[in-house]
């Protein structure tokens, strides 16, 4: 797909947004998770854990997919392609289980904040949930990372479907209009 | 005499096969090692993924 180059950086500025967005966003629920593990002020705790929810379903959410639609479209308008290069198909791969695991964590997260709000946060599985949540936004912040990486880093590594690319592109060499 | 022919004809056929390999050692044909190790990393984490949220194991004791 052809894009102006004005639009294709305003897209590429957008990605990088919504991508370091959502790595903030998800900095800043861990933030809240071991406060809310380790407060022992009961109305903080509340506190802590309505800020998660709220954070997760009207920040976080909605920049995962973002980061994840903005990165499609960049895979589409650029010579990089989504399924050419390992790094791409590793990112994508990487924000689609994050996306998987934001959306099964929805849930739990909701619970753990009307449960707060009720004062009944004693109970010793709620516990588990609470250490659980801190462990998976510390584990989605490692893959974050990986991602930021992957982007800047982009190591080489050509899959069959840009290999088969390149070579139709050196036998037709006036055809091809996107270079790899 | 024999052996010696036949060692002088192994290691030109070893050099032939050097030679082909060679040529067709595009560095782009090759998967790089990081992809296998990000590959076996990710298949990991899934299948983690899977048996702490899926198989019951996960949060759905918890919510009832």
């Amino acid at each position: 797909m052809i894009m102006n180059p004005s639009l294709r950086k305003f897209a590429l500025t957008a990605h990088v947004t919504f991508s370091v967005g959502w790595l903030g966003s998800v900095a800043a629920f861990l933030a809240l998770a071991i406060s809310g593990l380790v407060s022992q002020n009961s109305q903080s705790i509340v506190a802590y854990y309505v800020a998660m929810d709220l954070i997760t379903r009207f920040v976080i959410l909605p920049l995962c997919f973002a980061s994840l639609i903005s990165g499609l479209v960049q895979g589409f308008v650029t010579h990089w392609g989504i399924f050419r290069h390992y790094w791409v198909v590793f990112k994508l791969l990487i924000s689609i289980l994050s996306t998987v695991i934001l959306l099964v964590h929805m849930r739990p997260i909701a619970f753990l904040a009307k449960v707060a709000a009720e004062g009944a946060l004693a109970n010793p599985e709620h516990r588990q949930l609470m250490v659980q949540l801190v462990f998976d936004s510390s584990a989605a912040i490692v893959a974050l990372l990986v991602a930021v990486g992957l982007s800047i880093y982009k190591p080489q590594g050509l899959t069959k479907y840009g290999r088969r690319k390149i070579r139709e592109q050196k036998a037709m060499p006036n055809v091809g209009t996107r270079p790899l | 005499m024999e052996l010696e022919i036949t060692n002088i004809k192994v290691g030109v056929h070893r050099k032939e096969s050097q030679m082909s390999e060679q040529q067709s050692s595009d560095p782009n044909d090759v998967t790089p090692r990081w992809v296998k190790v990000f590959g076996i990393i990710f298949l990991v984490l899934v299948v983690l993924f899977v048996i702490l949220h899926l198989a019951g194991g996960g949060f759905q004791g918890h919510m009832s």
